[in-house]
């Protein structure tokens, strides 16, 4: 069962009052999330408060669907709310518990997914992130799906060019040019971009 | 500079090798700009990592099921997100229910009435008390208690409510279960009060202070 296809299931366990089914499809989303919500978190909040996080944003996310949000963002709803708790995190020292799903959030909002928070803590990282999303975008279609195969999935040059009708060599390449590109983005060497 | 590709690299690795795979280990090898680029590049290998598979056994032994069991009683429940937050905030700040109750009784001028104090606290805990009803001066009190503004328990009580996705299971389905998130603070004798006869040894009894200030009128 695809993630979309669980949340779909959760809300149909829910609205017929089905706690059993309800329970395994939660169950399943939060075994099947936790680890890489928390892994996530982990990069950037302190190792006591990293579980407490973790939790806040699954129960976000999992509200979400019931919220008005539409099936088929799940990870896209986890990515957005990892972001907005780990700047309260960092932003509320009191350590407030933010619960509300994501789409409430933004209910004042003309783009319901707002702006990502980027504060001041967050740093360079926004501006890797920047790179990184940019040297993709500027990618043709046949060569981001080299890049999420070789890079994302790791998946090596022969097994890519199985999959997709480019040689194994050209796979190296395009690999290498987008980590080029990346750096050129983000300069790691002290130097500014000119 | 530190090749922070191959890193990222080593990380995937481990990562899709079932190993544990705490980021801040990579992120030790790196320091300044490398640190933030590698930072970046594992955050996004993991936005895109398929879910773990479902594996009951590993679940069983993950210690996540008391907290999947709090948000079903929450999706299942009258109390908002309550069932999956106030366990977890009791266990923060590292308090019995016992002790919660004791405290949010005299909180709430009503030191002699514990038990039917406790009584409504295990509904909120337990999805069964409707969050609309209960009073701002409960919230207050139990947020000086937990360290949470009174807006914040309340915007926690309204959210995951019914409506959205289906009508109310009822009480009755979702006492059904209870569910505790660490054992050393889950003294379900005391302030549980889960024998509603005892609490309310007089039926003809009228409403008092307590029962307003958590049921509402």
């Amino acid at each position: 069962m695809s993630e979309d296809e669980l949340i779909a299931y959760l809300l149909g366990a829910r609205a017929a009052g089905d706690r059993e089914a309800t329970g395994l499809a939660v169950s399943m989303l939060v075994f099947g999330f936790m680890d890489n919500v928390q892994y996530r978190v982990a990069m950037k909040v302190s190792p006591e408060s990293v579980e407490d996080v973790a939790k806040n944003v699954l129960l976000s996310a999992l509200a979400s669907p019931f919220d008005g949000g539409s099936v088929g963002e799940f990870r896209k709803w986890i990515g957005t709310i990892i972001q907005r708790r780990i700047a309260d995190f960092h932003r509320d020292p009191r350590r407030e518990v933010q619960t509300d799903p994501l789409p409430t959030e933004h209910q004042e909002d003309d783009d319901v997914w707002g702006e990502e928070p980027t504060v001041e803590f967050e740093g360079d990282t926004v501006d890797v992130q920047r790179a990184i999303d940019q040297a993709y975008s500027e990618l043709n279609p046949l060569h981001q799906q080299v890049i999420d195969l070789s890079i994302w999935e790791d998946l090596s040059a022969g097994e890519v060019a199985a999959q997709l009708d480019v040689s194994a060599d050209n796979v190296h390449k395009i690999a290498q040019r987008y980590r080029d590109r990346i750096d050129e983005l983000f300069p790691r060497d002290g130097n500014t971009q000119g | 500079m530190t090749d922070v590709h191959a890193l990222l690299k080593d990380y995937i690795a481990a990562h899709q090798g079932g190993e544990e795979a705490d980021p801040n280990e990579w992120l030790q090898r790196v320091e300044g700009r490398d640190r933030a680029a590698l930072e970046a590049l594992i955050d996004t290998y993991l936005a895109r990592a398929p879910m773990r598979p479902w594996d009951p056994e590993a679940f069983r032994n993950s210690g996540l099921a008391p907290f999947a069991e709090q948000v079903t009683t929450a999706l299942h429940g009258e109390s908002g997100a309550w069932p999956a937050l106030l366990p977890q905030l009791r266990d923060r700040a590292a308090l019995r229910r016992g002790e919660l109750v004791e405290r949010l009784a005299a909180a709430l001028g009503a030191p002699d009435k514990q038990d039917k104090v406790g009584f409504y606290y295990h509904e909120m805990e337990q999805g069964l008390l409707p969050s609309e009803g209960v009073d701002e001066k409960v919230l207050t009190a139990l947020g000086s208690i937990l360290g949470q503004s009174t807006e914040a328990l309340r915007r926690a009580g309204q959210t995951l409510l019914p409506g959205a996705g289906e009508a109310s299971a009822g009480p009755a389905q979702a006492f059904a279960r209870q569910a505790w998130p660490d054992a050393a603070y889950s003294d379900v004798g005391v302030g549980a009060a889960s024998d509603r006869d005892e609490v309310f040894a007089d039926a003809d009894t009228e409403p008092d202070e307590i029962d307003r200030l958590f049921r509402g009128g």
